[in-house]
């Protein structure tokens, strides 16, 4: 009898995550980075226009690019600027839509990074490449059953359910990020106090040698020239508070990273790292916040392409 | 460790699989004992060997205790022992908070401030020491007998099912099941996984895991939504955020303590329920007899009774008794103000309801509250008072906490902002209702665990299938802690 019921639950288990497998297959959510086959790309292949894009992560999202947009085609009234920033950006992760980006074919990339970008935090391996070639590009990580299932309502009776009220705002020209309510308030000095010592040092922590994001950085780089795009590197501004948590080692390797990059690869670099880490413009340690008095940052990225451009 | 993690499925299968192929009973323990350890290490701790050496003195204090020949030297072993026990408890969880409060008075006066310590509390420390002082206090009382072994005594302090966050065992019902004898013979019993601990324990299990991942976290989304910053916020959404957060708590809590229960008795422990439908107490001391019945039973055993022993018939003895008992109680919980409003509240609650019955009998006799419409309305007004102390669990800042109890008490009959919270929270909106209504069916069907327990085999089969389903479902990728694995 114990077998019987040990079978049973096996049973149970396996109805239950078999019949998961094409439930998820038909209704799974995208991950923010699988962007490639994207309408936006498409439509942006039609414009005459001169393309500038921006790329990066959550930091680089932050950017006004309505404003950085406003201020270079006032100057330069043949161009137009976007801004493809995604939550949680890695030169990895980047490299899967490069082939769809440089089909819309910009004249000039600004890629924001910062010591996350380089460091293989993320970088774990696959934990089911064990099982065979099948499973390689399966990643465990990013499966959410809950997603899955609202989607699949949504799917099944559209948005009028009211269950996915959309409470978050989308700029102008910034087709891969959305601002909620928190991206656009300034926090006090207590909330940037907040800040995971440990997470920090696992993220900014350096190793040229073996960092996979790095050999992807590079990759990209070399793809956009290869492509006659060109390539600025600009280092994304960060508080006092979490430039204090980096240490000095780190920060030593991750400068001498970019120097080695910008002289291989002939980039410039724009180096925002400490440019605003006194002032009161942020929504967290490592996101400058969304709102007319951080503009300071939007109005310095829009000066960098301008002089990138005349130059 | 989670119970709700991939890793406590894996551990708990193998548990049993090494538990059945071992035979021999002193192995099985020792596998037992080592395995709880480990389960402990995995919780993300390195406390371990304050766990250890706490188990190891406590042991031999037990010993001391009941060794002792005078009723003096008993009393001063067993003060040393308490004392040891609550200030390492002490230390750990109120030190800074503490430091905190001298520092206020030391702000007021101008003076230096003492900086903070670095403390981090090792999980699951206010259970195993209540595990410990009540063992000592029963050894002291002479209702036990120091466990002979220390291996037993380890076990029984460190049982993997109940070690993070309770039910807390008392050491005359655990004890003696390690010690349980065969009937035909004076073999003592060697752990065997029965079919019918094995399908009742997993039913137990499967209504724990219910609770806790397809209820408590989903419903989570809309209090932590209103209690983020409830200031402005009008009554009636304080009221449900109030209320959600209520129902949270109990599928978090109730949830652990079932799979914990269903656990220990697929192998082979008993361990009494700790929750017994809290939602339906008709009176505020009733509701402590349902809601985290085995820390209630402790502290009556051991706070409250020898505080009021021989006083029984001084009211103003037995209302001082219970505010300082339930005050004791809130601060259990966590070292903040907001705990100790939480106990000093029930402590009002239940000293107030004590005196009525006290000195007016009669009111208890009356034939309203015997209806059916009487205990609805005595259950609805003990509910009102339950949900309101529990603004004070939720709520740390002191602002938001008194204005939250203001919004719930003087309500302002506002709608705007719930419509708008109940549109951003449906899923958690539903799954409340969701809630309330199988609730209701399991108050009037007393027996459920039992009866579906009792069903054929392809029945439970399809019962259990859909329990995983309805959990895997609307499981988030990102599991959320236990409330109680931060006391």
């Amino acid at each position: 009898m114990n077998g019987k019921i040990g079978i049973s639950i096996a049973i149970a288990f396996a109805v239950v995550l078999l019949s998961f497998i094409p439930f998820y297959q038909a209704f799974r959510v995208h991950n923010v980075w699988e962007i490639e086959d994207d309408p936006f790309f498409t439509e942006l292949g039609k414009s005459t226009k001169s393309k500038i894009f921006i790329l990066g992560g959550s930091a680089v999202g932050q950017i006004n690019t309505t404003a950085v947009d406003e201020l270079v085609s006032k100057k330069l009234e043949n161009y137009e600027v976007y801004n493809l920033a995604y939550n949680g950006d890695l030169p990895s992760f980047r490299l899967r839509s490069l082939d769809s980006t440089i089909e819309a074919k910009p004249t000039t990339v600004f890629y924001g990074i910062s010591y996350w970008s380089l460091s293989d935090y993320q970088d774990q391996g696959n934990k089911l490449a064990f099982l065979g070639t099948s499973f390689e590009n399966l990643d465990i990580d990013s499966i959410n059953p809950k997603a899955t299932t609202l989607n699949a309502i949504r799917v099944a009776f559209g948005d009028e359910t009211g269950l996915f009220p959309e409470n978050k705002i989308k700029l102008k020209n910034e087709p891969f990020f959305f601002f909620a309510q928190d991206q656009m308030v300034i926090a006090d000095e207590e909330k940037l106090k907040k800040l995971d010592v440990d997470r920090t040092l696992n993220k900014v922590h350096q190793n040229p040698v073996t960092s996979m994001q790095l050999r992807a950085f590079k990759e990209t780089i070399d793809k956009l020239q290869k492509n006659d795009i060109e390539v600025v590197i600009f280092t994304v501004p960060l508080h006092k508070n979490y430039l204090q948590a980096v240490p000095e080692d780190d920060e030593k390797t991750f400068k001498a990273t970019l120097d080695e990059i910008s002289q291989d690869y002939g980039v410039r670099i724009y180096d925002f790292t400490d440019r605003y880490s006194e002032l009161d413009i942020w929504k967290d340690p490592y996101h400058v916040a969304l709102t007319p008095k951080s503009n300071i940052f939007s109005h310095d990225v829009a000066q960098m392409i301008l002089s990138e451009i005349e130059s | 460790m989670l119970f709700n993690s991939v890793e406590f499925v894996v551990f708990f299968t193998l548990i049993l699989a090494v538990v059945t192929i071992i035979k021999q009973r002193n192995f099985q323990h020792l596998f037992i004992l080592f395995a709880s350890y480990f389960f402990y290490y995995f919780s993300g701790t390195y406390f371990l060997s304050i766990l250890v050496a706490s188990t190891v003195i406590d042991y031999f204090l037990g010993k001391e205790i009941f060794k002792a020949k005078t009723a003096q030297m008993k009393k001063l072993v067993l003060a040393i022992s308490i004392s040891f026990n609550l200030g390492l408890l002490g230390f750990f969880k109120y030190t800074n908070f503490a430091i905190d409060q001298f520092n206020g008075m030391l702000q007021n006066l101008n003076m230096q401030q003492i900086p903070m310590m670095d403390i981090v509390l090792p999980v699951g420390i206010s259970f195993y020491t209540f595990h410990s002082v009540g063992y000592l206090i029963d050894v002291y009382r002479g209702h036990i007998s120091p466990s002979k072994s220390i291996r037993d005594y380890a076990i029984f302090v460190a049982f993997f099912p109940q070690l993070v966050a309770g039910p807390i065992l008392r050491s005359k019902l655990f004890l003696p099941q390690l010690r349980e004898k065969f009937e035909s013979s004076d073999r003592i019993r060697q752990i065997v996984i029965e079919n019918a601990n094995l399908k009742l324990g997993i039913t137990l299990m499967a209504f724990g895991f219910l609770k806790k991942i397809f209820f408590a976290d989903n419903i989570a989304q809309l209090p932590n939504e209103v209690f983020l910053n409830p200031i402005g916020l009008d009554s009636l959404t304080i009221i449900l955020a109030t209320v959600a957060f209520g129902i949270q708590i109990y599928c978090d809590f109730s949830g652990y303590s079932d799979i914990a229960i269903g656990a220990a008795l697929i192998l082979g422990f008993k361990i009494p329920k700790n929750f017994n439908k809290p939602f339906f107490a008709t009176s505020p001391t009733e509701f402590w007899r349902r809601w985290h019945i085995s820390l209630s039973l402790w502290v009556r055993d051991y706070l409250y009774l020898p505080l009021v022993f021989n006083r029984r018939k001084s009211l103003s003895a037995v209302f001082l008794s219970l505010m300082f008992t339930f005050f004791l109680l809130g601060l259990w919980h966590g070292a903040g103000w907001n705990f100790i409003i939480f106990g000093l509240l029930h402590g009002i609650y239940v000293a107030v309801d004590t005196m009525i019955r006290i000195k007016f009998p009669s009111l208890t006799k009356i034939v309203f509250f015997k209806t059916r419409i009487g205990s609805i309305v005595s259950i609805l007004f003990t509910q009102y008072l339950v949900f309101f102390a529990f603004i004070a669990f939720r709520l740390r800042d002191l602002d938001q906490l008194s204005y939250s109890m203001e919004k719930f008490v003087f309500i302002d009959f506002q709608t705007n902002e719930m419509v708008g919270i109940i549109l951003q929270n449906k899923i958690s909106v539903a799954l409340l209702f969701l809630f309330i209504i199988l609730h209701i069916i399991s108050y009037k069907k007393s027996n459920l665990v039992e009866s579906v327990s009792n069903l054929k085999l392809r029945y439970w089969t399809l019962f259990i299938m859909l329990v995983i389903g309805a959990i895997f479902y609307l499981y988030d990728a990102n599991p959320d802690d236990f409330i109680y694995f931060r006391f």
